[in-house]
């Protein structure tokens, strides 16, 4: 008997709860029988905590993998990438490939980043190398934006250095802990503003990997022109690209809310730089999110009964290199436009339909593979069954115009240099 | 035979005159001299060896799209005793309605009806007008049995069809270097990535150090200098592009443009042929005496609220600001003045908005009569579209795709073509409405319409 699917969140957004209703599904509270959670990362942990001993069951899905912050955490994700580099290297991959000066070819996508304090000397080895250059310190587990400093001198991170030579064991709360990066000075200027790129990336399962592209990703400007100059490195509408921050900027405006479309973007570079290094950076840019995946892939819980859909945040530079900034596991579901909110409105009406086929009661037991009519504005970025099972004469190339590769994803395992082929 | 032989003579010598004066005719004079050492340059026969020289050396070409360009602008050859006035505009009533109250020929009675059918809309003058067929000949390469981008690039068509040979053939133009080959090349649509390159081709702009040199001056004189007309461009960006989706990215790229365009003085040139006259302002103290009066401001032309929108959509192409202002400044002074001055041009905005409502009620009466009996004159909506040459209302995508074909065809007809495709397509729910309210919402948002399709019914397609 079908009955109607009951939900609860804990995230009051209009763009979910009217996705819900439109369905005609039932409100219940989580102590009630639910079958759809959509939890904050908060009630993830909790649910999945050694202490409470949750158990879901087959007709119960949530929007979070318990364990997802192997990639949502800043410093996580960077070890994780890290190792998964380093295995491919032992493993002769041809993808580990490096180059003259020891920089991976194919899988130099993060910035060179270190953990503090732990990796404190290794830092200030690194940092006096280039002494010119600027780093930028994020905590690990803050969002928005929040907590985000640049520098370019020793001096004013002295604190992390400090600490850990007068603690004998990790006494920090992981609240404390931070990331420096080398900050990405030369990012690519439209207009002489400084952007970057939100990707909306939905994975139902880790294991085989399954992940879909949104097509509707967006670039946030910075409502101020963009400056190396020392003098501005406190000035945080010129260099931080989140909408919590450039809201509160004197010249934001909230009718286009300084986002453009990805689509916007694509005209742009076509016009001034031309088709194939367009189509290049787009390649790169999806490759770089099936490699963040595949690196997390083994660590992750591949509970049956979650999902996920991350914002991923990446910057591309003057040399249109594009690099993995995070991976957020709740991008915000506010909307600071009209057109924001249609955007995040049909971003859930189409991740429901893949997550909750046919908006009936789930079975946790099913393949997790959607018709393709149901994918809506979402594209196949990575299937890894299928990549499997294809021969090895299949069609790489893309049509012009359309932004992925075929429905058969792309075999980046096999080895072959038909990977090559771009690049 | 001889009166058009005097006329080309007239025409060759007056562009002779013309190019003698500019940065080319030095460049090639370099050359000439230049190629005195080569060793394939005879004394002998010195005329052709140089001759030969420019030809395979590119020179040629480049005279040729110089040539091109002029011609492009040129008006129609006139009496020999016309006097300047007749250059700029020939009718005399137009003339005399550069401030303007009410435009009317006087030599022309309304009784007069066999020869000009009763005509509903706003514009009485009676100026020439293309009819459909006309239109079908002019327009003939954007025909049913031709590719076109915009419409056979999309992703259902497969690329072998049209599009790959199409930039094939784009990509040869341009290592040509042709302005005319690309003119015609591009009737059917430029590529994304080679449009840049063209519409710099067919406009004959050659980022020559000169040049980069002259917007460098323009720069300093906005440093060096206030302008009142300063304050009108600050608000005009800030209410039209700035709030635009596609274009805010870009607002201080057109403060740029637009602050320097001002100070340009090289754009009086096009009063020459400018149906309107630069507005004087004389020294304090010294009206009405001509030996104070200078142009205010210093190119001629005083901004209005949407002016940026010219400019807005070049910042997809140009991201180099000397190049995108050159662009502008030529794409200014070939086409958008236009749309701004009194003429009977038949690109002029008097004949535009004829055109527009000549077709509207000759093929679509019933629709016609409909909004005029409703209060909602038809070319009150579209007016502001064929003003801005559709900036700001259409995608960049399709607005891009619109502007290849004005180059194309080096006429704005295509606007009024346009907004009458517009009200044809829309005209089920035009009909529906009752006042001009409604209708102005029905017409509100174009973001999603595809021009050339539009385009393509509308000419090719509907039953005349």
């Amino acid at each position: 008997m079908a009955g109607k699917v009951k939900w609860v969140t804990d995230i009051e957004k209009s763009v979910l709860i009217n996705n819900f209703e439109k369905r005609g599904w039932v409100q219940v509270t989580e102590n009630e029988d639910w079958n759809f959670y959509w939890m904050s990362v908060q009630t993830i942990r909790n649910v999945f905590s050694v202490e409470t001993g949750y158990r879901l069951s087959d007709d119960q899905i949530v929007n979070h993998f318990p364990n997802h912050y192997e990639l949502t955490r800043k410093d996580l994700m960077v070890k994780n990438i890290k190792r998964y580099r380093k295995e491919l290297e032992k493993e002769g991959s041809p993808l580990a490939e490096k180059d003259e000066s020891g920089k991976y070819l194919y899988l130099d996508f993060v910035p060179v980043t270190y953990m503090l304090p732990a990796d404190y000397n290794l830092f200030v080895e690194e940092f006096r190398k280039s002494p010119s250059s600027t780093w930028i310190m994020k905590p690990c587990g803050k969002a928005q934006g929040k907590g985000i400093f640049l520098i370019n001198k020793l001096s004013q991170i002295k604190k992390w250095s400090r600490d850990s030579k007068t603690s004998s064991f990790m006494t920090q709360s992981t609240k404390e802990a931070y990331v420096i990066s080398l900050y990405i000075n030369n990012p690519l200027l439209i207009g002489g503003r400084k952007f970057d790129l939100r990707l909306y990336v939905l994975v139902s399962t880790y294991r085989p990997l399954r992940c879909y592209m949104y097509k509707l990703g967006f670039c946030r400007f910075c409502t101020v022109k963009y400056t190396p100059s020392t003098s501005e490195l406190d000035n945080m509408f010129v260099h931080l690209t989140n909408v919590a921050i450039q809201k509160h900027g004197e010249d934001y405006n909230h009718i286009h809310g300084g986002k453009w479309t990805v689509h916007n973007l694509r005209l742009y570079l076509e016009s001034t730089r031309g088709k194939e290094v367009t189509s290049r950076l787009f390649d790169e840019i999806h490759w770089i999110i099936v490699q963040s995946l595949k690196a997390v892939a083994p660590v992750m819980n591949n509970d049956k009964h979650c999902f996920e859909c991350y914002g991923y945040d990446i910057i591309i530079d003057d040399k249109l290199k594009p690099w993995l900034i995070e991976v957020n596991a709740s991008p915000s579901l506010t909307s600071s436009t009209a057109n924001d909110r249609i955007l995040k409105y049909n971003l859930i009406n189409d991740t429901l339909n893949i997550a909750v086929p046919n908006g009936e009661i789930p079975d946790c037991k099913w393949n997790k593979s959607p018709p393709k009519e149901v994918l809506g504005n979402y594209e196949i970025l990575y299937d890894e069954e299928l990549a499997q099972g294809d021969g090895p004469d299949r069609e790489l190339r893309s049509r012009p115009g359309q932004s992925l590769g075929p429905r058969g994803g792309r075999s980046r395992d096999s080895g072959r240099t038909v990977l090559t082929t771009w690049k | 035979m001889l009166q058009e032989e005097s006329d080309l003579a007239l025409i060759i010598a007056q562009i002779v005159q013309k190019l003698k004066g500019s940065n080319l005719y030095a460049q090639l004079e370099r050359q000439a001299w230049a190629s005195l050492q080569r060793p394939e340059i005879k004394l002998e026969s010195l005329k052709e060896d140089i001759k030969e020289f420019f030809k395979i050396s590119g020179w040629e070409k480049k005279l040729q799209n110089a040539v091109y360009s002029e011609l492009s602008v040129f008006p129609l050859p006139s009496h020999p005793a016309a006097p300047p006035e007749h250059l700029k505009e020939p009718l005399v009533y137009m003339r005399k309605a550069q401030v303007l109250i009410n435009l009317r020929n006087p030599n022309y009675e309304n009784g007069d009806s066999h020869s000009f059918r009763t005509h509903l809309g706003l514009i009485q003058v009676p100026l020439k007008v293309k009819d459909i067929p006309e239109l079908k000949e002019f327009f003939v390469e954007l025909g049913l049995t031709a590719g076109q981008l915009g419409i056979d690039d999309s992703t259902q068509v497969p690329p072998e069809l049209f599009e790959n040979e199409h930039v094939r053939i784009g990509q040869k133009v341009l290592s040509e270097q042709d302005s005319a080959a690309a003119q015609q090349y591009i009737r059917q649509g430029s590529p994304t990535a080679l449009r840049a390159e063209l519409w710099a081709l067919i406009l004959n702009i050659s980022s020559q150090p000169e040049d980069i040199l002259y917007y460098e001056q323009l720069k300093t004189n906005v440093i060096q200098h206030d302008l009142l007309v300063d304050s009108l461009i600050y608000k005009d960006v800030k209410l039209t592009a700035s709030n635009d989706d596609y274009y805010f990215v870009f607002e201080d790229y057109l403060y740029q443009v637009l602050l320097c365009f001002s100070r340009d003085t090289s754009v009086l040139g096009h009063f020459a042929y400018n149906s309107a006259s630069p507005p004087k302002s004389y020294i304090r103290g010294k009206l009405g005496l001509e030996e104070y009066a200078v142009f205010y401001p210093p190119n001629g032309v005083i901004p209005f609220h949407g002016f940026s929108m010219y400019v807005a959509p070049l910042c997809f192409l140009y991201h180099e600001p000397s190049k995108l202002y050159q662009i502008f400044r030529e794409m200014y002074v070939r086409f958008f003045f236009r749309l701004h001055s009194i003429s009977s041009h038949p690109s002029g905005i008097v004949s535009l908005c004829l055109l527009f409502e000549t077709l509207l009620q000759t093929y679509l009466p019933q629709l016609f009569y409909h909004l005029r009996e409703i209060g909602a004159q038809p070319l009150r909506i579209s007016f502001k579209w064929m003003v801005r040459a559709f900036s700001g209302y259409l995608a960049t995508d399709q607005l891009l795709l619109l502007w290849d074909r004005i180059l194309g065809y080096n006429s704005l007809e295509i606007l009024a073509v346009l907004a009458a495709a517009v009200f044809a397509f829309r005209a089920v729910n035009l009909m529906e409405v009752t006042s001009l309210a409604a209708a102005e919402a029905v017409l509100a948002d174009l973001s999603t319409l595809k021009v050339m399709p539009l385009l393509q019914i509308f000419l090719f397609a509907t039953v005349t």
